[in-house]
């Protein structure tokens, strides 16, 4: 069996078993909503987490416009009155929706992926981006370029393994963090999402084709590259695995090991409630997801990209009275060096009426990183852990604030910095 | 579930997971779990000569005696057909990892030199002795058609070599090309007179000389018109001028179209054609070969019986790309750096496996320490020092030695700076900058 063949079978199952998921709450989802909250952080880097959480609210809070539309239940009226909403709502996703979630996740990508890592490593980033589609095949039908986006780093530096490869990484995890965050959320309001939210949620696909694609087991992958063949390479290099099987290798263990980026229930959840958009005019679906003692619980896998391989996760969701518990676990799987981890991250747990806390801790063990060291290829494995407090208090009249202050050691952590230190966030937050 | 059921679940769980943190962690901290340590770093840079007046020349850096190093400058005459000719040094046939080989291999229009300055080195700044040796006036009187010129500092003078050219014609019209091979050694003061090494008609000869720490030898090699088989033989001089005794080569030293590059290591030489390299005796009776060098800018080192090298290779991947790299969305604007090539270090002899220790744009020089290698190497714009062990693996990371020194150097065509090394965990790295030598110590733990 092909790994194409192997991949596309996987992705139908997921797809079909979030149908199936969707439509068995189709009925009830009927009038689901959930509160809206703007919320904008910040840190003194502009990491990749507040970028995250920023994009997403303002995305969402952009979706309002959504309101102001006709009212999009239409079970019952005349059919012909149905199908014209129906177009009307895809053009609507078409020319507004997908654009806007485009806008979001090229942002989170570029700025808040290779650029928040840019900012970290003080490697001075710029961007550029094109229109977002359709607008850009409409205005700009001569741009045949690959990327809709770019960031360029104007810092002079030698070549840094470590470093390259962390921010080469950094587009593609921080989408796949979106990722995580959404479901989270989900989980939180058990299994209620926004579909802008979900349309988001593709974006943990990004490059996916690329990594796939027959290039990526060439001896120097894509000819004008890619952050899929990128990390292939720098990987390889990394670990002086310089000769070309060796970097064929190291690619062919990542095709292997993105199969586990597929087999994602909430992907089909996410497709489903694309089309749930269009045809009925939901603006938000429910996953079905188990109670178990009052608690709504989810265990999904969780993919990642780090400077050691694949990573691969297994999350246990359990959600109750608006806190969550996640509890997970995580192993490489490049065969370069021994990477696993795991953590418990306790959230919104209700303290009094306008209090909300949390609290996390990652624990892990991987090869040292080494971000001021040229071409070092033995390192140490290190243990290391990261601890802290999350908390958000409404102060009134619809505005509150929020914030994160937690301290790590060194080491790779999702969406973390890299070195060691305290770190964290703070935020308004606006609920009309 | 109630809350204070949540609550105690959640404990619970944290408790879980910092036992399987603490289970990870214990087998590591008995394997001494302990951070990352660069076992090399740059502990010295000393400026062990200078001297303005030699600015503007070129000079090539040898390994001298004693953990000491030769720098040469060359002062060419300017006058007659050579007028306007630059004041360069000419490609160095024995500048290889080690050596006190000569020059040589110049074109019919390459410049006679005038004289040559030896500036003997020692470890300690400042400690240094310059001498200066007039060329011979059988070499000073060409004016041309004088080729594979070489001068090689043997220690206490210069042996000056060179081949001259000449053309007759016969009485039927026929034009033959004929061939002189003579050396002169100069003390300093005035140059004892050329002798004749070796002379012929209808033929071409092609000379280098080497000089080790017991004896210098004149190689040449040649062809006779009308035959195949080339011939070819060897001036032993020891000391030079004064002890002259012809000695015959085997066969497979004698290359008729280039001389051998010869360079020393370990009081070994090195030789290498066009048909492979060799390393050879004192006595000139063959130890190793012939092996095939890998790779650009090699630079050799002899030990444990085997012959090493460090060597650039273009490499399988873009991986190695230093600088300017273009990684799918994202792009790093001038990273200061063009090494592009993998850096590889390796064994010879027949088995023998490389390992690649870095990425380079030039190979400075490789030693040999006590179980250990060090390599000197550049990447772009600045100069790095790595560590391997005596299986070539490498030893932490590179270590940043400065900004590249007399590019001029690397810039006639492949020459390295030659390296020397003194104890088993200091490596000195001494480079030509301007009209100063600079030695930078690395100091591994």
């Amino acid at each position: 069996m092909t790994r194409w063949l192997r991949a596309a079978i996987v992705t139908m199952g997921a797809l079909a078993l979030g149908t199936v998921s969707g439509v068995a709450r189709a009925g009830e989802a009927a009038e689901l909503s959930l509160p809206t909250e703007l919320v904008v952080a910040a840190d003194p880097k502009l990491s990749m987490d507040v970028g995250i959480i920023t994009l997403r609210s303002l995305s969402l809070f952009a979706f309002q416009y959504e309101l102001a539309l006709p009212d999009a239940k239409l079970r019952g009226r005349p059919r012909a009155t149905f199908a014209l909403n129906m177009l009307g709502r895809l053009a609507e996703e078409v020319f507004i929706a997908a654009p806007l979630v485009e806008a979001e996740v090229g942002a989170i990508h570029e700025v808040f992926g290779h650029g928040a890592r840019g900012r970290e490593l003080r490697l001075e980033p710029v961007y550029q981006f094109s229109l977002p589609q359709p607008y850009r095949a409409i205005f700009s039908p001569d741009d045949h370029g690959d990327h809709s986006a770019f960031t360029q780093f104007q810092a002079t530096h030698p070549a840094q393994q470590d470093r390259d490869l962390a921010t080469s990484l950094a587009g593609i995890e921080a989408n796949l963090r979106t990722a995580h965050l959404v479901q989270a959320d989900m989980v939180k309001h058990d299994g209620v999402v926004h579909h802008a939210d979900l349309l988001a949620y593709f974006g943990k696909l990004v490059y996916s084709s690329s990594v796939y694609d027959a290039r990526i087991l060439s001896k120097n992958g894509f000819d004008g590259g890619n952050d899929a063949s990128a990390f292939v390479t720098l990987l390889a290099d990394r670990f002086n695995r310089f000769r070309p099987e060796e970097r064929t290798s190291v690619a062919k263990r990542l095709q292997t090991a993105y199969i586990w980026n597929l087999m994602d229930p909430t992907l089909g959840l996410a497709a489903y409630a694309t089309v749930r958009r269009v045809v009925l005019g939901d603006r938000y679906v429910q996953a079905p997801l188990p109670h178990i003692l009052g608690a709504t619980v989810y265990a999904a896998p969780r993919f990642n990209l780090s400077p050691f391989g694949a990573e691969h996760y297994i999350d246990v969701f359990m959600a109750r009275n608006g806190a969550l518990v996640d509890v997970y676990g995580r192993v490489g799987s490049s065969g370069l060096a021994s990477y696993t981890g795991s953590g418990v991250h306790l959230t919104d747990v209700t303290v009094s009426r306008r209090v909300r806390l949390g609290a996390e801790l990652d624990l892990w063990s991987q090869p040292e990183t080494l971000l001021d060291v040229r071409n070092a290829y033995v390192r140490p494995q290190l243990f290391g852990a990261s601890g802290g407090v999350t908390g958000d208090v409404r102060i009134g009249a619809g505005f509150g604030v929020m914030g994160k202050l937690a301290y790590k050691s060194a080491g790779y952590l999702q969406g973390q910095p890299l070195d060691e230190g305290l770190y964290g966030y703070a935020g308004l937050t606006y609920r009309p | 579930m109630n809350t204070p059921q949540l609550r105690r679940a959640v404990v619970h769980l944290c408790a879980l997971t910092a036992a399987v943190g603490v289970a990870w962690s214990l087998p590591l901290a008995q394997l001494g779990c302990t951070h990352f340590k660069e076992p090399c770093h740059l502990s010295n840079e000393v400026t062990l000569f200078s001297d303005p007046g030699l600015d503007g020349l070129s000079g090539t850096l040898l390994e001298g005696p004693d953990g000491g190093t030769i720098l040469r400058f060359i002062t060419y005459k300017t006058a007659s057909a050579d007028a306007g000719a630059e004041a360069s040094d000419v490609a160095d046939a024995g500048a290889g990892a080690s050596g006190l080989g000569g020059f040589g291999t110049v074109s019919l229009s390459s410049p006679i030199p005038s004289q040559v300055d030896i500036v003997l080195s020692a470890v300690t700044p400042g400690a240094f002795i310059r001498k200066t040796f007039g060329a011979p006036m059988e070499l000073q009187a060409r004016a041309g058609s004088t080729t594979d010129i070489a001068a090689t500092y043997t220690g206490q003078a210069v042996l000056f070599s060179w081949v001259e050219q000449s053309t007759h014609t016969d009485a039927n019209g026929l034009v033959h090309n004929g061939a002189a091979l003579r050396y002169a050694v100069s003390n300093g003061g005035a140059s004892l007179p050329a002798a004749l090494a070796r002379g012929c008609d209808g033929c071409t000869i092609h000379a280098t000389a080497i000089a080790t720490h017991g004896a210098t030898f004149l190689f040449y090699s040649g062809v006779q018109e009308g035959k195949s088989k080339p011939f070819g033989g060897v001036v032993r001089m020891d000391p030079p001028g004064v002890t002259v005794e012809h000695i015959p080569v085997p066969s497979w030293f004698i290359s008729p179209a280039v001389p051998p590059r010869l360079s020393l290591s370990n009081g070994k030489l090195l030789a290498r054609l066009s048909t492979g390299s060799y390393v050879v005796r004192d006595d000139l009776a063959l130890q190793i070969g012939p092996f095939v060098p890998k790779g650009s800018a090699v630079a050799f080192v002899y030990g444990d019986g085997d012959p090493y090298g460090a060597w650039l290779e273009t490499p399988g991947t873009s991986a190695s790309s230093d600088g300017g790299a273009v990684f799918g969305d994202l792009g790093f604007d001038d990273l200061g750096s063009s090494g592009g090539q993998d850096l590889m270090l390796g064994r010879y002899s027949a088995g023998g496996t490389a390992t690649r220790i870095s990425t380079a744009s030039n190979v400075l020089g490789v030693v040999r320490g006590e179980g250990t290698f060090g390599v000197a190497f550049a990447s772009g714009v600045r100069e790095y020092f790595a560590l391997t062990g005596a299986d070539g693996e490498k030893v932490g990371g590179d270590v940043d030695i400065g900004g590249t020194l007399a590019t001029s150097l690397e810039a006639g065509g492949g020459r390295r700076v030659m390296r020397s090394v003194h104890g088993p965990a200091t490596f000195s790295i001494v480079g030509l900058s301007g009209s100063a030598l600079l030695s930078r110590e690395v100091t591994c733990d």
